[in-house]
């Protein structure tokens, strides 16, 4: 009998150093905390625009073809849900009797999220405007064919003001803020 | 100093005293590397026991990238008793603190250091395989005979599913490996 407590103790002594551990744990984290806007227009470069004259007496001056080619892409994150971010588009100067006019399509397929809606056609001026607004967490796709797709027109708006300009640049900026 | 001597082993038969030490050496050879009686351990190299991402966009449209660790991101070691074959199960807490479109996913990039291991075998987990919420088998260890079990396994690990359609935070959890019987 007393063997066996003995045997047992010393069993005992043993499993009390022991290290009966069957399960380890380590952690993973992700900072996502800073908050994303990014916003593009593709594809790069300018875009020209050219007014055509008449080709009869007492016609109006024939307007430049509208371009589809640029698409804006966006990538917004936010940390409160009640957070909107919107897009704006204003002009380095206005032409005199021309309107730009701009519109974006609706957002397409591309990319996921609560993407921005469109303000509708806007007169373009040195003031910002809405063009698309009510973004939230959101990517739309990075390129052409990717967004919203951004028509640009020209118009005569008012034949008293017009002047001859040679090669006029202006710059379009859009800016994405909250 | 023999054995005979010491008085506590008096009173002990020759027979015992021979079933004593087999049982000593027996336990012995169940001291992982650091000293310690194990009869089916799993612990993780502390330096290694973390990973922390902080993924980036350099390109409007895009969203994050699936993030990838180093293939050595962690190091876990395994004991067993002899003869004997064990299952480690992996799984993660999730919670407030993680998002269900967080997608972890696991795999095993070495066999670990085993010596003096006879008839050992380690498989399964070389591939990714989704860490989910509950328990499921990562990969098993099979040892005939050793003293110190696979020390240094490297794990890597891979994270799908961040996106900046998620709220903006911090996200954690806790990765949880556990061995047992298979």
């Amino acid at each position: 009998m007393r063997n066996h407590i003995l045997i047992i103790l010393i069993i005992t002594l043993f499993s009390l150093n022991s290290k009966a551990q069957s399960t380890a744990l380590g952690t993973v984290s992700i900072d996502l905390l800073n908050e994303i806007t990014l916003l593009g227009i593709k594809p790069l470069g300018s875009i020209n625009f050219i007014f055509s004259s008449p080709i009869t007496a007492g016609s109006p001056i024939i307007n430049p073809i509208p371009n589809t080619s640029k698409w804006i892409n966006y990538t917004s994150s936010i940390a409160n849900s009640n957070t909107n971010k919107r897009i704006t588009v204003h002009s380095s100067e206005v032409l005199p009797g021309i309107d730009i006019k701009i519109v974006a399509s609706p957002a397409n397929s591309s990319g996921a999220g609560v993407k921005g809606t469109s303000s509708g056609l806007i007169t373009v001026s040195a003031v910002a405007q809405n063009l698309i607004t009510g973004i939230k967490g959101a990517y739309t796709g990075n390129g052409t064919n990717n967004g919203h797709q951004i028509t640009i027109s020209l118009d005569v708006s008012n034949y008293g003001n017009l002047i001859k300009l040679d090669n006029k640049q202006i710059t379009i900026t859009y800016t994405i803020t909250e | 100093m023999k054995i005979k001597n010491i008085k506590i082993f008096k009173w002990i038969n020759n027979s015992t005293k021979k079933t004593i030490l087999c049982l000593f050496f027996i336990m012995i050879s169940y001291l992982n590397s650091h000293g310690q009686l194990v009869f089916r351990s799993i612990w993780i190299n502390s330096a290694n026991k973390d990973w922390s991402v902080t993924p980036s966009i350099t390109e409007a449209g895009e969203d994050y990238q699936v993030q990838e660790s180093a293939s050595d991101q962690m190091k876990i070691s395994v004991a067993v008793p002899l003869t004997s074959q064990s299952k480690i199960s992996v799984h993660h807490t999730g919670g407030t603190t993680w998002n269900e479109n967080l997608q972890l996913s696991i795999r095993r990039t070495s066999s670990g250091v085993g010596l003096l291991c006879a008839g050992c075998e380690i498989s399964g987990g070389i591939s990714y395989i989704p860490i989910g919420t509950t328990a499921s088998q990562f990969f098993t260890v099979k040892i005939l005979l050793e003293l110190f079990g696979f020390n240094d396994i490297n794990l890597q690990l891979k994270l799908q599913g961040a996106s900046v359609t998620l709220p903006a935070k911090q996200y954690s959890t806790t990765v949880y490996y556990t061995i047992s019987s298979l």
